[in-house]
């Protein structure tokens, strides 16, 4: 168990941490570490020894969290070390980069960089066109799901009720609930609810508008356009699919082998993985992809975009009341934000935080409910 | 195509996208029946209100450069193949009047002002004859 925490903590922190240090490169030149800087300065001693100074903090700030969560282990917390590494790297990651952009802030406000540099807003007049996203995964999750469905079906009648739904780490039932559709496939319908979502945004994100970076050309910004939703597209349709995967394999091996904590284990592991995998690979595949976007040619330069820090707090927060777009393109970090300038923005948030606290309170209350 | 706009200018923003959808017009960039971003994905792109973009659109349809349709949105409406539009000509006229005395007033030769006015009507040919020329 402790050897489980601490591979999972440890590798957890380190997948991000890696992330991170990758995500970093991949930005668009003029935004180091989530500031605005002007293509004469994009390649400045400065910014490059602060991108340098965040990817060594990020090492340095997991090996604070590694050591964290050994003294947590070995003074048998097993279950803060499971959250308290991630929140601890979390809180660490947003320090290095407040710091390290901070070194690239001052550069620019003392060098006054964009002092003279005329400044433009541009925007695709003629939107690239639309591409499906890949439904194969969709279609995938829903047989797996279906097949789940399927055993469940099969051995309702075989099942005992009430039905145990919470087993000790001997695997010895502890919570009960009364046997029915819901207490059966309860968790099929969260990962039918889950699936659905994730394809959902998946078929938004092959619609949504990618801004234009300064010193884009219109055939850079076109590509820029088509990879970035591209990626999210996949990204999003394979991850639906990974979830349904794994919480069928969960549930059917719930049904067949009720209190087999070792095979949730090795379920909950794989699918860990495959969603790392999905995530590494299809940002490296967009990376590539994105190469010819990030050439800047001397011949034909672009003018440089205006200098928008003032909108994002601390590099990570957009606060814009004029901008009508709900979700822009993070800065820092792949896929979106939301716009808290809106009312919306922060209705949304405050909506998600609930869905996610109550997803996290409502099964507590359940399993005390039922004992 | 890419559209800039420069927030700093003393052109309203409106205008500036007004300006450059017609120069894209003029010089083949912007072929008659091509789809235009909407309103509001144009706005969320700049990253500026929708009303603003809103204006530079209304515009151009009271001009007849570009109609919107519910079916299609917004589409390039003609090109300068097409025949005149109807009516143009007086308020256009207007227009060039007081461009043309403001050259006189500010001392440009008549004949470097017919020589300016010759190049930019060759280019724009030139562009709509050749399109990789009209990379802006």
């Amino acid at each position: 168990m402790t050897v489980f925490v601490l591979v999972f903590a440890l590798g957890f922190t380190a997948f991000f941490g890696v992330l991170f240090a990758v995500v970093v490169g991949l930005r668009p030149p003029e935004l180091p570490l989530s500031v605005r800087v002007p293509q004469a300065h994009a390649n400045d001693q400065v910014v490059r020894s602060a991108i340098r100074r965040f990817r060594v903090s990020l090492l340095v700030m997991w090996l604070v969290t590694a050591a964290v969560t050994t003294v947590l282990v070995s003074v048998d917390l097993p279950a803060l070390a499971t959250v308290i590494p991630v929140l601890l790297y979390a809180g660490l990651t947003i320090l290095a980069l407040v710091l390290s952009r901070r070194l690239i802030i001052r550069a620019k406000r003392q060098g006054n960089w964009f002092e003279g540099v005329p400044g433009r807003v541009s925007a695709q007049l003629t939107p690239p066109s639309y591409r499906h996203p890949p439904f194969i995964w969709a279609v995938l999750a829903a047989i797996v799901l279906a097949g789940a469905t399927a055993v469940g079906v099969a051995l309702y009648p075989t099942l005992p009720d009430p039905l145990p739904i919470h087993f000790t780490i001997a695997g010895v039932a502890n919570a009960w609930a009364p046997k029915s559709v819901w207490s059966v496939f309860g968790l099929l319908m969260i990962g039918a609810a889950v699936a659905t979502l994730l394809t959902a945004l998946s078929v938004a994100a092959a619609r949504y508008s990618v801004r234009v970076q300064p010193g884009d050309t219109a055939e850079q910004a076109a590509l820029r356009t088509q990879v970035q939703r591209g990626m999210l597209t996949s990204l999003l349709a394979e991850l639906a699919f990974v979830l349904a995967l794994g919480i069928s394999a969960i549930d059917v091996t719930q049904r067949l082998a009720p209190g087999a904590r070792g095979v949730i284990a090795v379920c909950v592991i794989a699918m860990v993985v495959l969603i790392m995998v999905v995530i590494i690979s299809n940002v490296a595949r967009g990376r590539v992809q994105l190469r010819p976007a990030n050439v800047r040619s001397g011949e034909n330069p672009r003018p440089d975009s205006i200098d928008d820090d003032e909108h994002w707090k601390g590099g990570l927060f957009y606060v814009n009341r004029d901008d009508p777009a709900l979700v822009v393109p993070r800065r820092f970090g792949l896929g979106w934000t939301l716009n808290f300038g809106r009312p919306a923005g922060v209705v949304l948030t405050i909506t998600l935080l609930l869905v996610i606290v109550g997803g996290g309170i409502v099964p507590l209350l359940l399993v005390t409910h039922a004992r | 195509m890419l559209i800039d706009i420069d927030p700093d200018s003393e052109s309203p923003l409106y205008q500036q996208l007004h300006d450059q959808v017609v120069e894209a017009i003029a010089d083949g960039t912007l072929q008659p029946g091509e789809a235009l971003a909407s309103v509001r994905q144009l706005a969320s792109q700049f990253g500026i209100n929708s009303a603003t973009v809103g204006k530079g659109y209304e515009l151009l349809r009271q001009e007849g450069l570009v109609r919107t349709s519910r079916r299609s949105g917004s589409v390039v409406a003609r090109g300068p193949a097409d025949d005149p539009t109807p009516g143009f000509e007086p308020g256009w006229t207007a227009r060039l009047r007081t461009l043309l005395a403001e050259a006189v007033a500010h001392g440009m030769a008549e004949g470097a002002i017919r020589a300016t006015t010759d190049f930019l009507l060759t280019d724009f040919a030139a562009r709509r004859a050749d399109p990789t020329r009209s990379a802006s």
